[in-house]
């Protein structure tokens, strides 16, 4: 499988390039191009109506815009109802009025599109194609899978510092069990009967192989959109120091709307380490017959 | 009558034991219940504008975290720590 994450400012054209990409990779094998960005315009673009689930738009290719809204609602979701369903004697606290302010809490949108993300990897295609939000909620994302794993090993430290402790009250007092309204809990004491670091441990996996995944050039690429002008140039340039600090190498930049001017040359010596294509101002980026005429300019997907 | 003295005797010494194994393990309860309550704490700190990990983790351990979640709701609630320590250290 091959991953392709498009980013970039907003409004250079990485729903535009995401679509050109997908085109061209459908012809090599089953290709789903996913559409993160809040402000969709993918199914503008394939004059179609997308929605969360894939839309056939071609032979091998599938389009699908992520409803941001939906994922942190039910991702909060999943939350309550954990809570209520299972600690029937915590909604006598209300809780619940405590998840409308947590749909709006900082770092809830990035987590949910970090698991929409993990879950449309996990599809049966042979390539999928990240049309990306813009640049900073995007690198939000890509960072967020490490400070995860930061989290997490702290969180697992002071886990076995609690099964230490439960251990050694067992030996003495026995075996350790709560009652909570009626209800009895069992209270495990080793790893292998602690659902909690269990847990912990699974989802370090998962988001170590998320990580790795997303380092592996033979496997992932990150492609940067870019205009010819001064802010998309300097964006186009954070972005590039921000993956550096996460490991990650960008591939190809791509100058969408390109026109001969003197800034081109601004941009192919900075970015002289990566591929450069140029594509041209579009007259009508819009539907496949009229995209398929440009993916020439994108060169060997 | 003896029947009775050596019931007593055995009471006692069940109480006594008891009590000797309560105090034997009072400390290591106490930083137990504490770990406990900063384990939930940290991981739902985000309810009380503290900075807390990504809401994932707390969305896959919540289903297991019950004695955890009454602890720290308890702590908070009715709980004195302080006097709770000075019992614990004899202050």
């Amino acid at each position: 499988m091959r991953l392709i994450f498009v980013l970039g400012k907003g409004g250079v054209g990485k729903t535009t390039v995401s679509a050109l990409l997908a085109l061209r990779h459908s012809k090599l094998g089953k290709t789903l191009v996913a559409s993160l960005d809040p402000a969709h315009n993918l199914g503008d673009v394939f004059q179609e109506k997308l929605g969360m689930k894939e839309k056939r738009i071609a032979d091998n290719l599938y389009a699908m815009e992520v409803d941001l809204d939906k994922v942190v609602r039910d991702y909060i979701g999943e939350l309550e109802n954990s809570l209520k369903h299972t600690y029937r004697y915590l909604t006598v606290i209300n809780l619940e009025k405590y998840f409308d302010v947590l749909k709006n809490y900082p770092g809830v949108e990035e987590s949910a599109l970090l698991e929409a993300m993990r879950k449309i990897i996990k599809k049966d295609y042979d390539t999928i194609i990240f049309d990306t939000p813009p640049t900073g909620l995007t690198l939000r994302i890509l960072s967020l899978a490490e400070m995860t794993l930061i989290w997490l090993d702290k969180l697992i430290e002071i886990r076995k510092k609690i099964l230490d402790r439960r251990k050694a009250v067992e030996k003495i007092q026995g075996e350790l069990c709560v009652v909570i309204d009626g209800e009895r809990y069992e209270v495990p004491s080793s790893e292998e009967d602690d659902a909690v670091i269990r847990e912990m441990y699974q989802y370090r996996d998962e988001i170590e192989d998320f990580i790795h995944m997303i380092r592996n050039n033979s496997v992932s690429e990150f492609i940067a959109v870019m205009n010819p002008e001064p802010l998309s140039f300097y964006e186009t340039k954070r972005i590039i120091e921000y993956l550096q600090k996460i490991d990650i190498g960008l591939s190809r930049v791509i100058v969408n709307k390109s026109e001969e001017c003197d800034f081109l040359g601004e941009i192919e010596r900075e970015f002289s380490r990566y591929q450069i294509f140029k594509i041209p101002v579009m007259k009508n980026p819009v539907g496949i017959e009229n995209i398929r005429k440009i993916c020439e300019y994108l060169g060997d997907a | 009558m003896g029947h009775n003295v050596i019931e007593s005797v055995v009471q006692f010494l069940k109480g006594f034991l008891g009590a000797f194994k309560k105090g034997s393990t009072e400390i290591i309860e106490f930083e137990l219940r504490e770990l406990e309550n900063i384990f939930t704490l940290v991981q739902m700190g985000f309810f009380i504008g503290i900075p807390s990990p990504p809401p994932t983790i707390l969305i896959r351990t919540m289903p297991h975290l019950a004695r955890e979640i009454f602890i720290m709701t308890k702590r908070a609630v009715e709980d004195d720590v302080l006097s709770e320590m000075a019992g614990v250290f004899d202050i």
